[in-house]
């Protein structure tokens, strides 16, 4: 049978190595995903979402069984991301987001306006992944986390708002101020 | 139909989260609105090209990912113990607790009286002084009570009278 989150961290609580390795090995591509979709650096989103984990081995004995461990792990990588982000290399801000990007990304990140117009559907599909990365760099930290959590994750609205520490209502305004401004920026190029 | 654009409500209705009759009022202003109609249909479209674009996301080499990982728990120590309740270690720990504060009552029971320092001896002497001149001088003191006592009772009617309460009514 398998054991589920919760076990496995009450187990890590006991200092269970075998189930901390599980635990990472079930999460570490969530977890670097969503760090890799906020910070938008392989090498900050390996040392981040690492960090995350490095939490949950040293705090497994503060998780409340009550909640989700996934949730509780959700809400530390995006605390650590969104620190991270504050502290960050002011430079990196003259750097397009895209730019940093791994060899796929030869192209420049923000490509001429579209001549040809179209319905969104022509104008998405033109989109390569350097400009939709772009756009979602334009987001807030916040609006960021929501549609990679919702997309990513498959979070719900609900979900979403435990791990922002917010009410519903305000993780379904990011998420519609996230798509609209996406949709503003796509079609604006 | 709704008075606002309900454009929040938009992507929780794409995922079906939203409770029967908030779909079917948002339904029934999206029959009525181009507008909220073309956003549905962008987000919808959106949210299918970032599901893409992020799977496409590259991802390190998991074994050393683990393995650095793991270098770095060795490195570090647990801040936080874990928090379990422990019923037999509460029970000791209380019972230990109680020998404790028993011992020290025995302790401050049985510790015989310091003696006393030359200036508590000094103080006693002089109290004990005085209380033997006032033994001494019982008979006289007994006496000046007893006229005090006469003294009063004689003048008993030049006392003034008991003050008279502020509500006559009150009984």
């Amino acid at each position: 049978m398998e054991l589920s989150d919760e076990e496995l961290c009450r187990r890590v609580a006991g200092r269970d190595t075998q189930a901390f390795e599980l635990l990472v090995e079930r999460h570490q591509a969530a977890a670097y995903r969503l760090a890799r979709s906020i910070l938008g650096h392989d090498e900050d989103a390996r040392d981040i979402s690492q960090e995350a984990f490095l939490r949950v081995y040293q705090a497994a004995g503060q998780f409340d069984a009550r909640s989700r461990f996934s949730t509780w792990f959700h809400r530390i990588l995006v605390n650590l991301c969104i620190d991270h982000q504050r502290r960050g290399k002011w430079w990196r801000k003259f750097v397009p987001l895209a730019a940093t990007d791994d060899a796929e990304d030869d192209q420049p990140a923000l490509d001429p306006p579209s001549q040809a117009p179209g319905p969104d559907l022509e104008a998405i599909r033109r989109q390569s992944g350097a400009r939709l990365r772009a756009a979602m760099a334009l987001l807030s930290p916040n609006q960021r986390v929501a549609v990679t959590l919702l997309v990513q994750e498959d979070l719900s609205s609900k979900e979403i708002a435990a791990v922002l520490n917010c009410s519903e209502s305000t993780a379904r305004v990011h998420l519609h101020r996230a798509m609209a401004q996406l949709r503003k920026t796509l079609k604006e190029e | 139909m709704l008075g606002r654009h309900p454009e929040s409500e938009l992507i929780a209705d794409l995922r079906g989260e939203l409770p029967p009759p908030a779909h079917d009022r948002l339904a029934r202003h999206l029959q009525g609105c181009a507008r909220c109609r073309a956003s549905a249909a962008a987000y919808a479209r959106l949210l299918g090209e970032l599901g893409r674009e992020l799977e496409r996301t590259p991802t390190p080499d998991w074994q050393i990912y683990r393995a650095q990982l793991m270098q770095r728990v060795a490195r570090v120590a647990p801040l936080v113990p874990p928090r379990r309740w422990r019923p037999a270690l509460a029970w000791s720990s209380l019972g230990a607790a109680a020998l404790a504060t028993a011992a020290l009552l025995l302790t401050i029971n049985l510790r015989p009286p310091a003696p006393p320092s030359m200036d508590q001896l000094t103080l006693q002497e002089a109290m004990a002084d005085t209380d033997l001149d006032m033994l001494r001088a019982y008979p006289v003191l007994q006496h000046l009570d007893l006229i005090e006592n006469y003294d009063v009772i004689s003048r008993l009617d030049e006392l003034s009278p008991a003050p008279t309460s502020a509500n006559p009514n009150r009984s």
